[in-house]
C-alpha cells in the first residue's frame, strides 16, 4: 500500500508538467457570456429572462 | 417483459449520465448506455438513474433495490459529482414520498441565487434565496461542511460499501467529472487536492477490482467516463452531456471491464 501511494504521489507530481484538460461549465445562467445580453440594462435582462423562461414552460 | 422471465437483471444507478436526460430536456431520444449493455448481456434492465442525483442517493437507490430484487445478474453504479448534497425527505405528502430525494451542488445553488440578486431591490427579496436547497447550501458553504475532502471521503465510503453489499457481479465508475467545473487555475488546485485525498484515503487499495477507471483522475492514472468523450460525443457545445455516440462509448468501456473481470 505504501509503495502504491508513493507511485501515485509521483504521478501526481509529474502531472503538473503535462497539459490538463479543463471542464469549465457553460450551461448555467450565471455563466452566460452572450455579449448582447451583457450590454442590456438590468431591467431588459430581467424581461429577456422572463420571456425565455415562459417560452421554456410553454414547450 | 414476461412475469416469468428467467433472464437475469441488470440494475444501474447514477445521475444524468445514466438517466434519460434527452427525454427530460425534450431532445431527440437515443438508447442509453444501460439499455445497450442490457441488450448485449441479454438481461432485464432496471434503471434507477435520475438527473441531478448525488452519490448518497445513487448508493441508497441501488442498494435498497438490489436487496429486494431476485435474480440480479449485474449491478453498475455510475457516480456523480462528489460534493453534491443528497437529502432524503420524509413528509406526509404522498407525492414527495414517491420521489423523496432532493439533490444539488451547494456552490451552484449559491452562485445562481447571487447572480439573480441584481433583479431584486432589495436583494433580500430574491426568491432564489429562499427554500430548502438555498438554506442548506448556504449553511454548507458558510460552515465549510462541504469541502472537497468531505465530498471525496463520503463518496469513497459509498463506493466501498456498494461493493461490500452486492454479492453478485458489480461494477462502478465515475460518470461526470467529480468536481464542479470552475476556471482553469482553480480547477488545477482543486483536482490536486482531490487526488491527494484519494491517495491518502484508506480506500485506495480496495476499489481496483470493481472500478472502471480507478483511481478516477487522469493525473494519477485513472479516468472517468467524461474523459472518454470527445466534442462530437456530446449533446452540444453548451450541453456537455453524452449524446448517442457518447452512450455507446461508455457502454463499451463498461462491457469490456465486465468481460475482463467476470467472464
Amino acid at each position: 500500500m505504501r509503495m502504491k501511494k508513493f507511485i501515485l504521489r509521483c504521478r501526481l507530481f509529474l502531472s503538473r508538467f503535462r497539459p490538463q484538460k479543463t471542464n469549465q461549465e457553460s450551461g448555467f445562467i450565471y455563466e452566460v457570456e452572450d455579449e448582447q445580453f451583457q450590454t442590456l440594462t438590468t431591467e431588459e435582462q430581467a424581461k429577456h429572462l422572463q420571456k425565455s423562461w415562459r417560452q421554456k414552460m410553454m414547450e | 417483459m414476461s412475469l416469468f422471465s428467467k433472464r437475469k437483471k441488470l440494475i444501474i444507478g447514477g445521475c444524468s449520465y445514466t438517466d434519460n436526460y434527452a427525454r427530460q430536456e425534450k431532445l431527440e431520444e437515443f438508447p442509453l448506455w444501460g439499455e445497450l449493455l442490457a441488450d448485449k448481456l441479454d438481461m432485464e434492465f432496471i434503471n434507477l438513474g435520475e438527473c441531478g442525483f448525488g452519490n448518497k442517493a445513487i448508493y441508497r437507490t441501488i442498494t435498497e433495490r438490489y436487496l429486494t430484487e431476485k435474480n440480479v445478474g449485474l449491478v453498475v453504479a455510475m457516480w456523480s459529482e462528489h460534493q453534491r448534497v443528497s437529502l432524503h425527505l420524509d413528509t406526509d405528502d404522498a407525492i414527495t414520498n414517491k420521489n423523496p430525494w432532493r439533490c444539488f451542488h451547494p456552490e451552484r445553488i449559491i452562485k445562481d441565487a447571487d447572480w439573480h440578486d441584481k433583479f431584486y431591490k432589495p436583494p433580500a427579496r430574491n426568491p432564489k434565496k429562499q427554500g430548502l436547497k438555498y438554506n442548506v447550501s448556504k449553511m454548507c458553504c458558510d460552515a465549510h461542511i462541504n469541502s472537497i475532502k468531505t465530498g471525496v471521503l463520503e463518496t469513497l465510503s459509498y463506493m466501498h460499501a456498494l461493493q461490500s453489499v452486492i454479492t453478485v457481479p458489480v461494477l462502478q465508475t465515475q460518470g461526470c467529472k467529480p468536481l464542479m467545473g470552475l476556471v482553469e487555475h482553480i480547477q488545477q488546485i482543486q483536482y490536486k487536492e482531490f487526488c491527494k485525498n484519494i491517495i491518502n484515503s484508506p480506500y485506495i487499495d480496495t476499489m481496483e477490482k470493481s472500478f472502471v477507471g480507478w483511481p478516477i483522475d487522469e493525473r494519477i492514472g485513472g479516468y472517468c467516463m467524461d474523459d472518454l468523450l470527445q466534442d462530437d460525443h456530446r449533446i452540444s457545445e453548451e450541453d456537455s452531456h453524452p449524446n448517442a455516440d457518447g452512450h455507446k462509448i461508455m457502454m463499451e468501456a463498461i462491457y469490456n471491464a465486465y468481460e475482463k473481470i467476470y467472464s
